[in-house]
């Protein structure tokens, strides 16, 4: 206790304020600098404290905490030095500068120990140094941390919006090899990124290029980039027409690294383009037809007129119609086409409102040349209106039809003298029955008085006559006869022409053997061979047609009288499709270079002493035949025989065809 | 011309020389004795109706054939048959058209007019001879004459 007393008592000391004498000033300006300088002491070891604490991997941080309590036990002997001015408590300031002592013994030899190590850490213009640097890189690092994040956040974004691009955006490296695809990529093509990376561009893509590939490239190496359409193929095998465009990536120092490449679909706009081309060139020419069609009308005028009744198109047919030309019509009014008493009445403006309310109105009416002159004009006037419904105008086409009045006024005229004409034939042809009824009756009937009274004579006084007048009686017996002859024949034939065609099918071999029967007696005389093969059943009118077989057989007979073996024969056969019906006999024939003359009335080819004949009979065959839509025709050959060929219809016809269209009627 | 003779053949014939040989095919025929020829239509009716000339001839006396001719001046053939045809005086009398004429329209109307029989003088004198001589026959000798009451008013 006593030495606690000795320690913390005065123990009878001065206090330290005795040896200032206690000078104001001296005792304050130790009271004031040793309590900064313990305040200062005690300052520093927190501080230090705090420093060790944050920086833990500090070396030499035992130094420092030493180094805090000394100087905490420096700041502790100024605090007594203050206190002892008025306390003298020398013990206690002894043992505080005791341990004060101790701490910067121990302080100093840690220092001392320390100083080769701390020697190794760089001095402190290396550490500046080494600061000024760090500080830099920091600087940098902090910088580059920047541009790294903005790059960064400007990479996702242009990979953003390069996704949301329609445009296909490939990245290529210079061995075509793909780094980048972005979702249009995939869109256009059907591969996705993952699918395809590393793979060669144009080899997917079975690129079509526009030109050779190394100029491409060259161009792209040397402006840096290229433009132009190339041709692909997606996955699906399907073609698509891209817009490209190429640029040339280049690293830091300026190298060629790769291409971008960004492509646009243009199959639909090529298709739309090409489609617009097409329709405009179809409707180039439509135009262009249409103009040269209306041009090219020269009966009709064609004009089209604005809402307000101005021509605003005029063809040829016009100007060729109305005698104005084109140009002078163009923005005037249709009115000076009309007679002004018609526009007063108001005829335009009715035809006009008629048509805008009823689409087209037709009509006939007067019109106006240029010089004056008026003609009747067809006219259809057309409303035309625009996708909107509103009137745009109106389209006339008129038609002179002066000369068509007139000439519907000249068929009439020609109708009635037709009429007439018809009348007078009619009063003809009963001319003509009354001329061939005289004929029959008038002129037969003085030829029987001729032939009666020679006949009379001849029977009755032939004995009063010398033997020369008996034969100049049998003279005009003869010629009385054959002047008969020729009266029935020409009555014969100018009655087929006026018979009316009764067509009935006939078999053709029952009129044949009619006409045989009914020879005269001479064929029944003679020993003649007949050979009838099967014929046909005709189309025909019978009455006429026997009269054929009447005509040719009757023909047969007579040139076959001097054959002493006569063969008369009666066939058909078909022919280009028309069964031909033919009469062949072997006797006296003809010249074929007369053959023209054959069927001539009045024509003959053999004397009359030798053959009798009116020179009518083949006329009248072939009359017959005509009527029926036929053809007659002779083979012959002087001493040969002749053979005379006919059919009913022209050759060219087909057999079966008359058939059929009967059993259609049927 | 006797007129209250028996007239058996009433030949209506203008022409005379078609007349002349008529007469000598009938006479040749030797069917009938007694025929009286008139010139023209008029004159036969005048004749069959007791009119004109032979407006006092005894009324009761036919002909008991009447061969006519179609053309004939004034009234024709067809109208001096439509007349005898539609008189209950006459109509019963045989009336045959001897005629030249071989038109059909003439054939189809004497028919219809009620011809009792329509013949086509041949060309040749021998075959009209026949002819002549054949309708003579039959008309005058076979066919049974109209009685009385044929002529009679009904």
């Amino acid at each position: 206790m006593d030495f606690l007393r000795q320690v913390f008592g005065a123990g009878g000391f001065m206090p330290h304020g005795y040896c200032y004498m206690w000078n104001p000033g001296l005792v304050w300006l130790h009271v004031i600098s040793d309590s900064l300088i313990a305040l200062s002491y005690f300052t520093i070891p927190f501080t230090l404290l705090w420093f060790v604490r944050k920086r833990r991997e500090l070396p030499f941080s035992r130094m420092f905490v030493l180094f805090g309590a000394f100087i905490v036990a420096c700041g502790a002997t100024h605090v007594m030095e203050v206190w002892n001015l008025w306390h003298a408590q020398y013990w206690l300031a002894g043992g505080l500068k005791a341990v004060t002592a101790l701490a910067s013994v121990a302080t100093a030899i840690l220092l001392v120990r320390l100083v080769p190590q701390a020697l190794e850490l760089p001095n402190l213009s290396d550490w500046a140094q080494a600061n000024v640097a760090l500080e830099s890189e920091i600087h940098e690092r902090r910088e580059l941390e920047i541009d790294l994040r903005m790059s960064e956040s400007r990479f996702r974004e242009q990979a953003e919006l390069l996704d949301l691009t329609h445009d296909a955006v490939i990245v290529r490296n210079l061995r075509d090899e793909i780094t980048y695809w972005n979702h249009g990529a995939e869109e256009l093509y059907g591969w996705r990124a993952e699918e395809i990376l590393g793979k060669v561009t144009h080899e997917l893509l079975r690129t079509v290029f526009p030109e050779e590939l190394i100029e491409i490239e060259v161009e792209t190496r040397e402006r840096g980039s290229w433009e132009g359409e190339l041709m692909h193929r997606r996955r699906d095998g399907s073609v698509v027409t891209v817009s490209s465009r190429w640029v040339l990536r280049r690293d830091a120092e300026g190298n060629p690294n790769g291409i971008l490449e960004s492509n646009r679909d243009i199959s639909a706009k090529r298709e739309a383009e090409e489609s617009r081309r097409q329709s405009e060139e179809r409707n180039h020419l439509n135009e262009i037809r249409f103009r040269l069609l209306i041009d090219a009308v020269k009966d009709y005028a064609i004009i089209s007129l604005d809402a307000n009744g101005l021509v605003t198109s005029w063809n040829s047919g016009a100007e060729r119609m109305k005698g104005y030309a084109a140009e002078e019509m163009m923005g005037q009014h249709v009115s000076r086409l009309y007679r002004k008493e018609d526009i007063e009445h108001g005829q335009l403006d009715n035809e006009l409102r008629e048509a805008a309310a009823a689409g087209q109105v037709e009509r006939e009416d007067w019109r106006v040349r240029k010089d004056g002159s008026q003609f009747w004009a067809e006219v259809a006037t057309s409303a035309l209106r625009d996708s909107g419904g509103e009137l745009i105008g109106f389209v006339k086409i008129d038609r002179d039809i002066t000369t068509r009045t007139a000439a519907t006024k000249q068929i009439e005229a020609l109708n009635l003298e037709l009429t007439q004409r018809v009348d007078e034939l009619r009063s003809v042809n009963r001319e003509l029955e009354s001329f061939s009824s005289s004929v029959s009756h008038d002129l037969r009937a003085p030829l029987r008085h001729v032939d009666g009274f020679a006949r009379i004579l001849k029977e009755e006084h032939s004995a009063k006559m010398t033997p020369e007048a008996i034969r100049y009686l049998d003279r005009i017996l003869t010629a009385a006869t054959h002047m008969g002859q020729l009266i029935d024949d020409l009555l014969n034939l100018a009655k087929i022409g006026r018979l009316e065609l009764r067509r009935e099918r006939s078999q053709i071999a029952w009129l044949v053997k009619q006409a045989i029967a009914e020879l005269p007696a001479e064929a029944k005389e003679r020993n003649i061979e007949w050979w009838v093969e099967p014929l046909p059943e005709l189309n025909c009118d019978a009455r006429l047609l026997k009269l054929i077989f009447a005509n040719l057989l009757s023909n047969a007979v007579k040139f076959t009288r001097k054959q002493e073996n006569a063969v008369i024969e009666v066939g058909s056969r078909v022919t280009d499709g028309q069964p031909t019906i033919f009469v062949r006999d072997n006797g006296v024939g003809f010249d074929m270079q007369y053959a023209d003359k054959l069927f001539g009335v009045f024509q003959r080819l053999h004397r009359q002493e030798d053959f009798e004949g009116t020179g009518i009979g083949l006329a009248t065959v072939q009359r017959i035949v005509r009527r029926h839509g036929g053809e007659i025709w002779a083979e012959s050959k002087v001493n040969s025989g002749t053979t005379f060929f006919f059919t009913l219809g022209p050759r060219s016809e087909a057999p079966g065809k008359e058939r059929a269209t009967e059993i259609e009627r049927a | 011309v006797l007129e209250r003779e028996t007239v058996e053949v009433l030949l209506v014939e203008d022409n005379l020389a078609e007349a002349e040989l008529a007469l000598h095919a009938l006479k040749k025929s030797k069917v009938a004795n007694h025929v009286l020829h008139v010139r023209d239509g008029a004159e036969a009716l005048d004749y069959l109706f007791c009119r004109g000339e032979f407006s006092r001839r005894d009324a009761g006396v036919r002909p008991v054939l009447v061969l006519l001719d179609l053309k004939l001046p004034k009234v024709d053939g067809l109208q001096v048959l439509k007349q005898i045809k539609c008189e209950p005086r006459t109509k019963a009398i045989p009336v045959i058209l001897l005629t030249s004429s071989k038109e059909e329209s003439d054939m189809a109307a004497g028919y219809q007019l009620g011809v009792n029989s329509y013949i086509q003088k041949p060309v040749h004198y021998g075959e009209f001879q026949e002819v002549v001589r054949q309708l003579g026959m039959y008309w005058l000798l076979v066919n049974s004459k109209p009685p009385a009451a044929a002529f009679q008013r009904i």
